[in-house]
């Protein structure tokens, strides 16, 4: 039961290891793992030596996941698709493969291969050397001979504190990273032409700046009605995208290009109502003395900027917060401005940002595609001295990035302090480190990756799984809970669910640290109790969509309940009685009630009615709404529910009597003023997010892991593959050692899995064992009988 | 008359001066000489008083003041400020900072009016009582302020456990431990009162009261006064006692025993006697910690006590939780079933016992 | 006003102490308190004994009639800037409020209204003192407790407080000692049928011995269920003469917490449980507390399981008992013990069955 092996070995769970093999869950998903995952040597070949070809994958490979063997064939320069076409060259095909792929592979006759083709397709290309022994010179050459120097760059705490260190003195070899100058700002586009992307864009903003001075310093522009205004007759622009596509650069150059010069206020200027009413003021003066010195002849500035000035507010939408009333200041000045205004957001679908929104001219800029952003780093890339890198790897970098160029930019300088070559390989390990290839999901599809946890490596590692965790902390918890009993595992192993059950009501109590005491340090083992591990333990598909937390409508129901019963006991509470507490007044007072004022309507009718009334006139309750509430307040089975008996004639009657009557009204008002219940404005509030990818590092050092075990883990973690094939080269006995290598490395992730379990419960058991030392310790000085005590619980 | 029946006796008895202060000699020998040294030099140190409830504490730093000043000058140099004032960080800026810059004229070795002389040094007090319920925030506020106006002021801070007290604050002070009072300080004391207050009890009644108290003598005394209260006429018994303070009967607690621990008993019987025990409304943890007290004991020969250590290490973990969750106001009856059952599973199997897993 | 439409316990409630039934020694004492002074007093004992009533009694037999006269306030407290409302009911001589309900703010309240009632002139100056009666001590911080003694003592000349709790260990040793303790235990069995046979009498019903010891058993002995059920049960018969083999009627919760016991004992999966969670939600939902619910259901399953595993799901229980109580969310907890119950039970059914072959 090869299929089995990982999760049942960082589950711990025994009884899993104890199901009949054959038996092969249906809902093993398509990412499933490799049944021999890590135990073939990855193939050397030459570089580019797959280039030209075209792959598509299906199947569950023998021993690469989807992504490693993408990955694989990138590196050596080929493409790989993900659906059926003519310019397929070759089909991998892994054990069960889809079948209306593999029926067009048949159709279009594209040869098909399997994994281990694929290696020795790439093992071939590497010519004269027959065999491991004389590989030692070639791949030198071939890979970088930087590759232990690259060591340190790979932990990403090294990375950050060195580069800067280390980029004066490397710098230096090649001629054209001589400026210390940041890349973001030596290749920041100058002229229009040079801005990559969104050209429409920029063309929509230059022609509205054109236009401006025409429609609003001698036009009627500003006294336009609204509605009345086509799109780009608004006196402010507001140009709109994510972050590091080139919004602030564009605007400096169309700006400039247009003939204004721009004045640029951003974050770090004081925003608030003062702060913008000073700033238009100033903007003003500055524009009246330039005309000035104009005149009076010192006209140099007259050529550069004939037009006068124009703002820039970058990043608007940082303005809520401690800018108070900023952004109204701010629409206040665009109705009357004398200067265009350009203003900068990423995102305008806030509160705040769409008054703003609603005055300007929106434009809105785009990721710029992939092709674009690569052919401006070629371009960076030749001049700043790397040695030849590959196309796929700049195209990994780009995706990886996600369409933020001055992200993308940032990271090549990191990596030409290191070493003037890149490879694909390198790229991909540090955008995982990064984080950067994580992807917005929405929460249900996080939720459901807690229960088909991956190994180390895959998408959905203990890492990723953390760090989905952390994306809505308070949310995901109840997800869990609200699902782990859907799996196909809860079905089939009771303990198993049993522990999961267990481990979520622990996992409450972290929780419960954490916003009673503001225990932050046990987010980590709360994400571990609530969420990691059940959902380790119960792993495996759900078929259908996740359900969404019930939790949350019956806690707000049960408040609800609260406060009703609390109403109806003041009520009764002010006749001449006092019943028991208000937990008592629920439990035993409310179910004789409810058989009183129900049984003589179900039992006799109309003539039941009489009764009922009498009694609720003494306790001065009213038919609607105390009457109902009682009624409804218990909990029934099916058909002993009190109001579904009572007959509806007999309901009717009942309104009609008991309103002809009148009826001695309580004077208490129902509600009063109860203890506020945290638990809905805690679960409605935002999470509050402790860290994205850096969590992993943080978390083990607060789980107190040996320094030894850490750095191995990382190690391994990060440069499992390098390690492996550095090893190949240099022993004679490569196959063997990478072999074990690779074992250990898979061994390594298991056991960081199973060893974070533990210690997380060990923490826990140290929260326990600190209270419980406490409590004895108290006791102590309380009273030596019970210093006695303690000293029989050390025996 | 009816003043003074509803006087507390605890109030009533305590002691006026340093010299009546029971037991504690070593902090009465250095008080005495700090109340009958030539004053006027300030040689009083700032105080830490530290120890179990009703040892004195708070009657020794009254009674130092009362000492130092008499009744003419005591109001306006001695501020007491105990829990139930506000005490948090704006207190300790104003109202104590206030008090504590004062300057005193020195009128040394004034007659009070009852005649006696009282050194009354030029320097006032402060008595922080209960001080481990002050925040740290305040206590640190006060640092300064206790450094500063050392001149005219002296600080005694009451605690019972020191280690609340920040480290800074404890430096300044010269710590003075109080000991629970042993068996027959607190025979001597109580029959004493016993007499004056003509309440009639028997020694073994006595010795009761005091083991059951446990070192506290205020808690004895208020016992004795409640126990007078419910049972005026006749002499006092184990049982109002027991009813007075709150415990458990020893012989409920005997049964208890008796019932977890014979054989024969099924754990249904076991759960009946913990529902009698509930029922009846004693104690949850008094019921524990009186049992853990027979654990202890060796002297017996039936139950609990019979026990080997292994059974009783065992044992001693499951109330000790089980404690710890009733103190966290868990469900009384789960945690009595757990216990019990957890004793009848222990008593049963002598030979054979795991530590039972702490869960 | 006519109190024929009362509950039978608010009706046939005894106001003065030649009324009370059981525990006569206590009443004796009680009543020679009241005679002479009355100290700070403190009544604990179980939920259902009768601790209120008592305290009504002494209330009764120091200010008279009067103290019937209730009514209900709801005041507004203005501290510093905090505005904190109570609700309270209050006669002439005496309050009754449950600070515990203001939440955070037990210990202003607590304050404001001693210092309030104490500074206010009596109305009578013979009847001097004003008596707080504070309920549900055992829920109140330890801040307002420790506020609660310190204004004990300095108003003690004018006010007299009277507190009622259920868990003793829960009232502050300091605040224990300054008040006289007054346990009040459950009526036996035998007491109860007392008082449900004297109330058939007044209401001219034939009530057979089987069924009043039914229903002290279904009760636990506890008086007020015993009485609301015995009306309950009356009710839901329709007629004054009852069958000794009537059903007794249970409260709505206790229905489903049998339910609930039969169902895990019934079936062990994980589509149980579903359903199990999905009922102890409901009960949530509709003001039940998640303690009570545990403890009935393992009362409950305690009566069907048998008897050797009994201990481990004590065991179990009292964990996530602790759990319960240190958590947020209750129906967590709940559902990991039906879990853990569960996987034990259907270990045991496993290991008989192989007994058996």
């Amino acid at each position: 039961m090869p299929k089995k092996r990982s999760s049942g070995a960082f589950g711990g769970r025994d009884d899993t290891a104890a199901q009949p093999a054959p038996k092969k869950p249906r809902w093993v998903p398509r990412t499933d793992d490799p049944p021999n995952r890590g135990n073939k040597p990855l193939p050397v070949g030459a570089p580019n030596c797959l280039s030209g070809k075209v792959f598509v994958i299906t199947g569950v490979l023998d021993s690469l996941l989807r992504e490693e063997c993408t990955d694989l064939c990138k590196e050596y320069g080929a493409r790989v698709v993900s659906a059926v076409s003519g310019k397929v060259t070759h089909a991998i095909v892994g054990t069960e493969p889809g079948a209306s792929k593999m029926a067009k592979v048949k159709a279009k006759s594209i040869p098909s291969i399997d994994e281990d083709t694929l290696f020795d397709m790439i093992r071939a290309s590497r010519p004269q050397q027959p065999h491991p022994m004389s590989v030692v010179d070639q791949p030198v050459q071939a890979e970088p001979a930087a590759e232990p120097e690259k060591k340190p760059a790979r932990t990403p705490t090294r990375v950050k504190s060195s580069s800067f260190a280390t980029s004066s003195k490397r710098a230096k070899p090649s001629a054209a990273t001589s400026s210390s100058a940041l890349w973001v700002d030596k290749y920041k586009p100058t002229t229009k032409s040079e801005l990559v992307a969104n050209q429409k864009a920029v063309r929509d903003l230059s022609a509205w700046l054109a236009g401006w001075k025409r429609k609003f310093l001698y036009g009627d522009g500003h006294s336009r009605k609204l509605k009345d205004r086509s799109d780009t007759d608004y006196a402010a622009a507001l140009l709109v995208g994510p972050p590091g596509i080139g919004k602030t650069t564009a605007a400096h150059i169309v700006c400039r290009e247009a003939g204004f010069e721009p004045h640029e206020f951003n974050a770090s200027d004081v925003r608030n109502k003062g702060g913008v009413q000073n700033l238009g003021e100033t903007v003003m003066v500055a524009n009246t003395m330039s005309k000035y010195f104009r005149i009076s002849g010192k006209s140099k500035k007259k050529s550069t900027y004939p037009q006068g000035q124009a703002l820039i507010m970058d990043e608007v939408d940082g303005m809520s917060g401690g800018d108070r009333g900023g952004s109204q200041e701010l629409i206040r000045m665009i109705k009357k401005s004398k200067v265009p205004i350009i203003c900068i957001a990423n995102d305008d679908s806030s509160s705040n940002m769409r008054s703003l929104a609603n005055n300007c001219f929106k434009i809105r800029f785009r990721k710029p595609m992939t092709k674009q952003v690569t052919s401006r780093l070629v371009d960076i890339v030749r001049k700043e001295g790397f040695r030849a890198i590959q196309d796929q790897t700049l195209v990994k970098l780009a995706e990886g990035c996600n369409g933020d160029i001055r992200q993308m930019i940032n990271l090549l300088q990191a990596w030409r302090t290191t070493s003037p070559s890149l490879s694909f390989g390198d790229v991909k390990k540090r955008l995982e480190v990064e984080g950067k290839t994580v992807i917005q999901k929405s929460v249900f599809e996080l939720a459901r990756g807690f229960f088909s946890p991956g190994i180390d490596g895959s998408s959905n590692s203990l890492i990723a799984r953390t760090d989905s965790y952390f994306t809505d902390a308070d949310l995901i918890p109840l997800f869990i809970q609200e699902n782990y009993l859907q799996t196909m595992a809860a079905s089939q192993s009771l303990s198993a669910l049993a522990d999961a059950a267990e481990s979520i009501s622990e996992g409450d109590l972290c929780n419960a640290l954490v916003r009673g005491q503001q225990r932050w340090d046990l987010m980590p083992t709360g994400a571990v109790l609530s969420a990691l591990r059940p959902g380790t333990l119960v792993a495996g598909g759900i078929s259908g969509q996740l359900m969404f937390p019930s939790l949350l409508g019956n806690i707000s129901k049960g408040n609800k309940w609260k406060r009703i019963v609390q109403g109806l006991e003041m009520k009764i509470k002010a006749v001449k009685t006092s019943t028991g507490s208000t937990r008592s007044f629920r439990l035993d007072y409310i179910p004789a009630l409810t058989t009183c004022l129900a049984t003589p309507l179900i039992q006799s009718g109309e003539v039941g009615i009489d009764e009922v009334t009498e009694r609720l006139d003494c306790y001065y309750l009213e038919r609607d709404p105390d009457w109902i509430d009682i009624l409804e307040c218990g909990v029934y089975g099916k058909g002993r529910s009190p109001m579904e008996n009572i007959r509806g004639g007999v309901k009717s009657s009942f309104t009609r009597s008991y309103n002809a009557g009148t009826h001695a009204r309580s004077t208490v008002t129902g509600c009063r003023v109860g203890v506020k219940t945290a638990d809905t404005a805690a679960s409605a509030k935002k999470s509050t997010v402790v860290g994205g990818g850096r969590t992993w590092l943080l978390w083990m050092t607060m789980l107190g892991l040996t320094t030894r075990r850490k750095r191995r883990i990382v190690r391994t973690r990060t440069s499992s593959m390098t390690s492996a094939r550095s090893k190949q080269r240099k022993a004679p006995r490569a196959r063997r050692e990478r072999r074990l290598a690779r074992r250990e490395v898979g061994e390594v992730a298991v056991e960081a899995e199973v060893e974070v379990k533990v210690v997380a419960v060990a923490v826990e058991r140290r929260v326990h064992l600190a209270a419980r030392n406490v409590h004895l310790e108290s006791k102590i000085l309380r009273s030596s009988s019970d210093g006695r005590l303690f000293d029989c619980v050390i025996v | 008359m009816k003043e003074a029946a509803a006087q507390l006796w605890v109030e009533k008895y305590r002691p006026r001066a340093v010299s009546e202060v029971a037991h504690q000699e070593e902090v009465v020998a250095t008080l005495q000489k700090a109340v009958k040294e030539p004053a006027g030099r300030g040689d009083l140190p700032h105080l830490l008083l530290y120890g179990p409830p009703g040892t004195g504490k708070t009657s020794t730093a009254l009674a130092l003041c009362r000492d130092l000043f008499g009744p003419q000058h005591y109001r306006s140099r001695v501020l007491e400020l105990n829990a139930s004032d506000e005490r948090g960080i704006k207190v300790v800026r104003d109202k104590i900072k206030v008090f504590a810059q004062i300057a005193v004229v020195s009128n040394v070795n004034t007659k009070g009016p009852d005649g006696k002389t009282y050194p009354c040094p030029p320097y006032k007090i402060i008595i922080l009582d209960e001080a481990d319920a002050i925040t740290r925030d305040a206590q640190t506020a006060l640092r300064r302020t206790m450094e500063v106006y050392s001149r005219v002021t002296r600080f005694i801070i009451i605690c019972n456990y020191v280690s609340r007290i920040i480290g800074p604050l404890a430096s300044r002070c010269a710590k003075f431990r109080f000991n629970p009072l042993p068996m027959d300080a607190m025979k001597g004391h109580m029959r004493r009162i016993a007499k004056d207050e003509g309440v009639k009890v028997s020694d073994e009644t006595l010795k009761f009261l005091i083991h059951s108290s446990d070192g506290d003598l205020r808690k004895a005394i208020n016992t004795m006064q409640s126990a007078h209260r419910m049972q005026s006429d006749t002499d006092l018994d184990m049982d109002s006692i027991s009813a007075a303070a709150c415990l458990v009967p020893p012989s409920v607690v005997a049964a208890f025993d008796k019932a977890t621990t014979a054989k024969g008993h099924t754990n249904t019987s076991v759960r009946k006697a913990v529902d009698e025990i509930l029922s009846e409304g004693y104690s949850p943890i008094q019921l524990l910690a009186q049992y853990a007290d027979r654990l202890n004991r060796r002297t017996q020969s039936e139950g609990v006590s019979k026990m080997n250590d292994m059974q009783k290490a065992s044992l001693a973990l499951v109330i000790a939780s089980a404690e710890k969750a009733l103190i966290d106001g868990c469900d009384e009856k789960i945690q009595l079933y757990d216990v019990a059952s957890s004793i009848s599973r222990i008593a049963h199997a002598p030979e054979d016992i795991q530590v039972l897993k702490v869960v | 006003m006519s109190t024929e439409g009362l509950l039978w316990v608010d009706k046939h409630r005894p106001s003065t102490f030649s009324e009370l039934s059981y525990h006569s020694v206590l009443t004796k004492n009680l009543q020679s308190l009241s005679n002479t002074e009355v100290p700070h007093l403190l009544f604990y004992g179980p939920s259902g004994a009768g601790k209120r009533t008592r305290v009504h009694c002494v209330l009764r037999a120091l200010f008279g009639q009067v103290v019937e006269k209730k009514k209900v306030v709801h005041r507004t407290l203005k501290v510093e800037t905090k505005q904190i409302e109570v609700t309270t009911v209050a006669s002439a001589h005496h309050i009754e409020v449950n600070p515990s309900e203001s939440g955070n703010n037990d210990r202003l309240v607590v304050q404001e209204l001693i210092k309030d009632m104490a500074s206010s002139a009596p109305l009578d100056m013979k009847k001097s003192l004003k008596v707080i009666v504070l309920h549900d001590v055992d829920q109140m911080s330890q801040l307002a407790q420790q506020a609660l003694r310190r204004t004990m003592e300095r108003y003690s000349k004018t006010c007299r407080v009277i507190m009622v709790a259920e868990s003793i260990t829960k009232v502050l040793e300091p605040l224990r000692s300054r008040c006289l303790g007054i346990r009040v235990a459950l009526p036996s069995k035998s007491d109860i049928g007392v008082v449900l046979q004297s109330v058939a009498h007044k209401e001219g019903i034939t009530l057979p011995d089987a069924l009043v010891q039914r229903i002290a058993e279904t009760s636990g002995r506890n008086l007020r269920r015993a009485l609301l059920q015995f009306e309950a049960t009356r009710v839901s018969v329709g007629a004054l003469e009852l069958p000794s083999d009537a059903q007794v009627m249970l409260g709505d919760w206790e229905y489903v917490c049998q339910d609930l016991a039969v169902m895990l004992t019934r079936s062990q999966t994980a589509h149980q449980l579903i359903a199990v969670r999905k009922k102890l939600q409901e009960l949530l939902a509709h003001a039940v507390p998640g303690d009570v619910i545990l403890r009935r259901l393992l009362e409950e399953i305690l009566r069907i399981a048998d008897d050797e595993i009994c201990p481990e799901i004590c065991r179990v229980a009292a964990k996530f008992d602790r759990n319960l109580t240190k958590g947020t969310k209750p129906i967590f907890h709940l559902e990991a013990f039906a879990a853990r119950f569960m996987q034990i039970y259907a270990a045991f059914l496993k290991q008989q069955a192989a007994m058996m072959d």
